[in-house]
């Protein structure tokens, strides 16, 4: 049965994808199968898309004043 | 009780040991003027050689550890360097016209210098050794409105490993070609 991660806001969705991306990415490391490694990238990627949304989320003022979701 | 002499040349009052000898009547300092005058070329040739016999033979790492006694001492000694910067001023304030005619000097030298070949090398540096800086860069290509120090370094280090893992992707990839 796959297993079900609960996230409340975008700092636990950047570590639970970058641990992730960890993950898969030692598992690379040890069998060098090509599609662990892609979903290694693919974790990775989100969580840097993540902290992006995050960074230019802080930098903004004005309208909308505060996202739950983005906050620490 | 010491012993003075005036220098015709200069009219100073001087003790005798900046006298070339008891006999002579120039002091030492005018002596040197005076021979300089005279032989300005033959000085300044003789100069330009034990210059380059004394640097010619620098390795560059001699010229790295010269570099870091520099910074050292700059560090170390903030007054001086206040100091030297006060009459630096003092000196382009005093002569303008000489300071802006040494700067337009200085900007067509670096204009017709190309630092092209030089930049690559240093960006091919940061490529291979995934620096810090270079991984700012590919994060905020297409983002206008942040700047480096916006980012944190969190950030930078998921994109190291994603950055290592894509180049490791890409060599398995060539090696099975060949």
């Amino acid at each position: 049965m796959a297993k079900i991660i609960k996230t409340s806001n975008i700092t636990d969705v950047i570590n639970v994808t970058r641990d992730m991306g960890d993950t898969l990415n030692n598992m690379f490391q040890k069998t060098k199968d090509l599609k662990v490694a892609h979903q290694s990238v693919d974790a990775y990627r989100t969580a840097i898309s993540g902290a992006k949304a995050q960074l230019i989320y802080k930098k903004l003022t004005g309208s909308p004043e505060s996202i739950v979701f983005f906050e620490d | 009780m010491e012993h003075k002499r005036i220098c015709p040349i200069c009219n100073n009052f001087k003790s005798l040991d900046k006298f070339i000898s008891n006999i002579s009547e120039k002091c030492i300092s005018c002596y040197k003027k005076e021979y300089y005058l005279k032989n300005r070329d033959k000085t300044i040739q003789r100069s330009k050689e034990r210059y380059i016999k004394l640097f010619s033979n620098r390795t560059d790492e001699i010229k790295k550890k010269a570099c870091i006694d520099v910074a050292r001492w700059r560090k170390n000694n903030p007054d001086k360097i206040k100091l030297v910067n006060k009459r630096k001023y003092a000196r382009v304030k005093a002569d303008p016209e000489r300071y802006r005619k040494q700067l337009e000097a200085s900007k067509k030298l670096h204009s017709e210098r190309s630092y092209k070949e030089s930049n690559q090398k240093y960006r091919d540096r940061s490529k291979q050794n995934l620096t810090d800086n270079y991984i700012k860069r590919t994060l905020l290509s297409h983002i206008i409105k942040l700047s480096y120090s916006d980012i944190p370094q969190e950030l930078i280090d998921i994109k190291r490993k994603e950055l290592k893992l894509i180049n490791q992707l890409k060599e398995q990839s060539n090696g099975q070609n060949n």
